[in-house]
């Protein structure tokens, strides 16, 4: 075992693939190699052609990545900021997950979009602070975010040898958190969440760096005898419903912590299926604690009041116990 | 005549154009009848430009394929009866009637395919099929035809300077058909040649008469023998005519945009008539022979469609498969319990 913080397990995991499979190759969107320590990036390239350093042209890139795919290639891109998602709707959502529907099944598209924020610090404002995966998941994407290190590498892994596109969202205020990394390979399957915390009273389903907040809530709420089960979701499409149903089966109650807005966002979504299969288990209504519905403003506080919060989170908690 | 055109390969070109344009106006007629729903593009009188560059390449080179180029399919000697079979919903259809009307899908199997998207989609995507070229150290390169409607879009810019940073093997071949939809070219573009666009990113770009099959021909050989060594992308514009609507639909939208008078001066150069005229007139095959060829087509057309017409639908369920290669239970999701 080693420690490495996050976007270092996430980088070695990378790495690792990028020697191991060469049909792998990596795109960088201006970005050149070891510029900064904490880079998602790798620092070798194995044979000096499959790592490619490339121009500010989102949406084109994440397309010829779908070109690279077809014949035969399976392409790692990274993506330094969420809204470069945006631009890039069409090469995503109409090309990448639609084509090898399209083709009668004929085609595959073994993509790894890495989409992180190249920095620790947070602050980045009105532009650079969306968690956008809920518009992934709308177009059938397989999409996972890891929100510890031995996560990010071992999911990273599995995202790369996937024969279908999926985005790894790197959450960029947990990028920093220092874990365990066994030596060896290893991988953490696609589909599988993972109970972080075990609890009897309350299942709190967590996404990336607020699975962080739901621990942290739950050590709190001990002390007032709440037993707080923290359910760390991981990948998002696939979801892992026998885990959530068993899960629920146990406490009987739910709060779903997410970083997407409110409206058509995971968490809701988390909330319909539970409230539409797993109706028969719960003993108090869903609980929400998601974005509001307006873009994160620069303000510290003003940020603090829209986005989700472990103080949030206990509110939530004390509601339905 | 250029000296690669021998006899055979002036008459399998008429072929291929002949035999495109019938395709195209039967599935119009298909479409007409019923058999074949929604709007359709055929690109009726651009035949040549397709026709032209595809004899220049190799079958194991990569073609990414506008929506009006159904000469495409012709040309690489894929069996038509999968493309009506794919038109008309079939099982049978070459992508299990998932794709449909302008996105044929035959890669895996010609290396080339047909999408629309939001028309200029297919650049970057065969932009990166030339990086992976490049990368692996394939010898085949790349091309991809695109309307002068889709070089106003972004991504063909990003795809014309990405292609040139990394010097990549790609040929851009405009289609440029005049119109895009009902807006003139002249109106779109802001460059008096639309050629322009490849020297500003800093490669050459050439213009070729569109509906002159021997020219295209000659200007793709020249071009595919360059990229092919490694010199880089290259832009070939086609100036060429849709003698039919933009699409289908249009017949009863009853829209003015250009003259009869216009459509008919074009006309006197469809590739269709005056390729084969030419090969007679200089004595490279007898009007007999042409004529065989074109009754061989028929045959080939009738054939194909009755393929399709004999071909099973789909069972409903299938409409969740082949969505993910690698599988996990539970998705994707019905939407309903």
């Amino acid at each position: 075992m080693k420690e490495l913080s996050l976007v270092q397990a996430a980088r070695e995991g990378l790495n690792e693939e990028l020697k191991i499979d060469t049909n792998t190759c990596f795109l960088k969107i201006e970005n050149d190699l070891n510029k900064k320590e904490n880079r998602a990036a790798g620092n070798s390239d194995p044979d000096g052609q499959r790592i490619v350093n490339m121009p500010k042209s989102q949406a084109t890139i994440i397309s010829s990545a779908t070109g690279l795919a077809l014949i035969g290639m399976r392409p790692i891109i990274e993506l330094s900021n969420t809204e470069d998602i945006y631009l890039s709707f069409s090469a995503l959502l109409d090309q990448a997950a639609k084509l090898r529907y399209m083709s009668g099944g004929k085609l595959q598209f073994p993509i790894t979009y890495l989409i992180i924020e190249d920095d620790e610090r947070c602050d980045f404002n009105v532009l650079h602070s969306d968690s956008p995966y809920s518009f992934l998941l709308h177009g059938g994407m397989k999409v996972v975010i890891p929100s510890c290190a031995y996560d990010a590498k071992g999911l990273l892994v599995s995202a790369v040898r996937d024969n279908d596109p999926v985005a790894v969202f790197l959450p960029t205020r947990a990028l920093g958190e220092v874990g365990e990394v066994p030596e060896e390979q290893y991988t953490i399957p696609l589909g599988k969440a993972d109970i972080k915390r075990h609890g009897t009273d309350v299942t709190v389903v967590a996404t990336g760096h607020l699975v962080a907040a739901a621990l942290s809530a739950a050590e709190k709420l001990e002390k007032e005898g709440v037993s707080v089960e923290v359910f760390d979701v991981r990948s998002l499409l696939p979801l892992d419903r026998e885990a959530l149903e068993k899960s629920i089966a146990k406490t009987g109650r739910m709060v779903i912590i997410d970083d997407s807005p409110i409206t058509c966002g995971f968490g809701s979504f988390v909330a319909s299926t539970v409230a539409e299969e797993f109706f028969a288990h719960l003993r108090a209504p869903v609980k929400i604690v998601a974005r509001a519905d307006v873009p994160v403003p620069f303000n510290r506080l003003l940020e603090e009041y829209v986005i989700p919060s472990e103080e949030k989170l206990i509110l939530a908690i004390k509601k339905i116990i | 005549m250029h000296k690669d055109l021998d006899k055979k390969k002036c008459m399998d070109m008429f072929r291929q154009l002949y035999l495109t344009r019938r395709y195209s106006e039967t599935v119009v007629e298909l479409g007409d009848k019923g058999f074949i729903r929604g709007p359709l593009h055929p690109g009726i009188g651009m035949e040549a430009v397709c026709v032209g560059v595809l004899n220049a390449t190799n079958d194991d080179d990569y073609i990414g394929v506008s929506h009006r180029g159904q000469a495409a399919s012709v040309v690489r000697n894929s069996d038509i009866g999968l493309l009506f079979a794919e038109q008309f919903g079939k099982k049978q259809g070459c992508n299990h009637g998932k794709g449909g009307t302008m996105h044929f899908n035959l890669f895996n199997e010609k290396r080339f395919f047909e999408l629309d998207s939001e028309v200029a989609g297919k650049v970057p995507i065969f932009t990166g099929v030339a990086l992976g070229c490049k990368i692996k150290g394939l010898k085949q390169i790349s091309v991809v035809f695109y309307g002068d409607g889709a070089m106003s879009e972004g991504w063909v810019h990003e795809s014309m300077n990405l292609a040139k940073t990394l010097e990549l093997p790609i040929i851009f071949v405009v289609e440029n058909n005049q119109y895009a939809v009902t807006t003139k070219v002249e109106y779109s573009c802001s460059a008096k040649h639309l050629s322009d666009r490849a020297k500003a990113y800093g490669f050459e770009g050439i213009e070729v008469d569109g509906m002159d099959v021997e020219k295209i021909y000659e200007a793709a050989k020249d071009s595919v023998l360059k990229v092919r060594s490694g010199s880089g992308p290259i832009n070939i514009v086609a100036n060429s005519y849709r003698f039919c609507g933009h699409f289908t639909a249009e017949r009863i939208l009853n829209l003015k945009y250009r003259s009869n008078e216009e459509i008919e001066e074009w006309q006197k150069r469809d590739p269709v008539s005056t390729w084969p005229d030419r090969l007679v007139r200089e004595k490279i095959c007898t009007s007999q022979e042409i004529e065989a060829i074109k009754a061989a087509a028929e045959q080939e057309l009738v054939l194909a469609v009755e393929f399709a017409k004999a071909g099973d639908l789909p069972e409903p369920q299938d409409g969740l498969k082949d969505m993910y290669a690698t599988e996990y239970a539970g998705i994707p999701r019905k939407g309903w319990f």
